[in-house]
C-alpha cells in the first residue's frame, strides 16, 4: 500500500485496514522495521503537515495518530520476546515533550530485538528520571524530543543526570524530529549519541548490549 | 555565588516576564483578532502563544542559536496560511518587540544585555525574512 492511501485510511478511521496493512508488512522483524520507518513515521509527519495546513482538524491528527498507535501496537506484540533478564534500556521523553510514537517504536523495535526495555512515556520528570536510572542501572538512556523548542529542556535534562550521576551515567541517545533541524544539534544538548529513526538506534545501539 | 546565565535568568523569570508581556499586548487588537478566530479569551490566547515563544527563546540562549524560535516562525506561517489565522506580519515583529522590552528591563548585568541584544538582532532578521511584511 502506497504511503497516500494508507493515510487516507488513517484519516477515514479505518483502523481494521490500516491494523491489516501493517501485518501484511510485519511478518518478520525486517518487515517491523520498515512498516514503522517507511510507513508510520512518514505518515505521522505528512498528518501533521495536513494539521499545519488547515486541511484537517484537530480531531482527524489524534484519530490517525491514535490509529497508528493501535497500528503499532498490533503488530509488534506477536513479534515481540521474552526480554526479562535482557540488557535494561530506558526511553522517555523529555519533560513538557508529549510526542510518544516515535519513542514507544523504538521502545518496540528494542524489545524485539533482545532488550528489556523500560519505557516511560511523555514528559518524564528530570528527578524521578534520574532516580530510575539510579535503580535500574540501564545500558543506555534514550531521549526522545520532537519540537526544537524543547531542546533547551533535553539540554538541561542530561546536564542534570550527568550532574547526579557522575561517571555513573549511562551513555544518552537522542533522537526525534527537533533533531532534524541540524547536524549538530544532539551534540549541543550534550548527547552521546544519535540515530535519524528508530530501525538506525536498533542497530547503533546493539553495540551496547554486551 | 554562580554567575547567573541568560537561559537560567529566563527560567527564574518565565513567569513575571508572561504576565508583564501579556499586560503590555492586553489591548492589542490583532491578537483580540486571533483569539476571537480560535474561541479563546485574548488573555488564553496571548499566554498560550508566550508560552512557546519564551520557551524558543530559551532554548536558543541555552543551544546559541536561533534555531527553535525559527521553527517556531516557519510553524506560525504554515498555520496563519491553513487556518486564516488574522495576524498580520507587523504583529510579530511586535510582539517580539513586547518581550525584548520586558526582557531587557528585568536584566541588572550589561553582558547579559549585550548577549540578549545580539540575540534579538539575529532573531529581528528571521522575522524580517519570515514576515516581510
Amino acid at each position: 500500500m502506497e504511503l497516500q492511501e494508507y493515510i487516507d485510511h488513517l484519516l477515514a478511521g479505518e483502523d481494521d485496514i490500516c491494523a491489516a496493512e501493517g501485518k501484511d508488512q510485519a511478518v518478520d522483524l525486517q518487515g517491523l522495521h520498515r512498516l514503522y520507518v517507511d510507513l508510520i513515521e512518514p505518515s505521522q509527519y505528512r498528518i501533521g503537515e495536513l494539521w499545519e495546513g488547515g486541511k484537517i482538524s484537530v480531531a482527524g491528527e489524534h484519530l490517525a495518530t491514535a490509529t497508528n498507535s493501535y497500528v503499532a501496537s498490533t503488530c509488534y506484540a506477536p513479534l515481540a520476546r521474552a526480554t526479562s533478564g535482557g540488557p535494561r534500556a530506558m526511553i522517555a521523553c523529555t519533560p513538557e515533550e508529549m510526542h510518544e510514537l516515535g519513542p514507544r517504536m523504538l521502545a518496540d523495535l528494542l524489545e524485539c530485538d533482545g532488550w528489556d526495555v523500560d519505557f516511560y512515556g511523555t514528559s518524564m520528570p528530570v528527578r524521578d528520571l534520574i532516580g530510575a536510572i539510579r535503580e535500574r542501572k540501564p545500558r543506555f538512556v534514550g531521549l526522545s524530543v520532537a519540537l526544537v523548542m524543547h531542546l533547551g529542556s533535553a539540554k538541561r535534562t542530561i546536564t542534570a543526570i550527568r550532574e547526579a550521576l557522575g561517571s555513573e551515567t549511562p551513555p544518552i541517545v537522542v533522537g526525534g524530529n527537533a533533531f532534524r533541524g541540524g547536524e549538530d544539534l544532539w551534540r549541543q544538548v550534550g548527547a552521546d549519541l544519535y540515530a535519524k529513526d528508530a530501525s538506525e538506534a536498533v542497530q547503533m545501539l546493539g553495540a551496547l548490549k554486551g | 555565588m554562580a554567575e547567573t546565565t541568560m537561559d537560567a535568568f529566563l527560567g527564574d523569570n518565565h513567569d513575571a516576564i508572561l504576565v508583564a508581556v501579556a499586560e503590555r499586548m492586553r489591548g492589542d487588537e490583532v491578537m483580540g483578532d486571533v483569539a476571537t478566530q480560535r474561541d479563546l479569551s485574548q488573555a488564553d490566547m496571548t499566554s498560550q502563544v508566550l508560552g512557546f515563544w519564551l520557551q524558543a527563546i530559551r532554548t536558543d540562549l541555552e543551544l546559541g542559536s536561533t534555531a527553535a524560535l525559527a521553527q517556531n516562525f516557519q510553524w506560525l506561517a504554515r498555520l496563519r496560511s491553513g487556518h486564516d489565522l488574522p495576524f498580520d506580519d507587523a504583529m510579530v515583529m511586535r510582539m517580539f518587540d513586547e518581550i525584548s522590552a520586558v526582557i531587557v528591563a528585568r536584566l541588572d548585568s550589561e553582558e547579559l544585555r549585550a548577549e540578549y541584544d545580539a540575540y534579538a538582532g539575529k532573531v529581528r532578521v528571521l522575522v524580517a525574512e519570515t514576515f516581510p511584511g
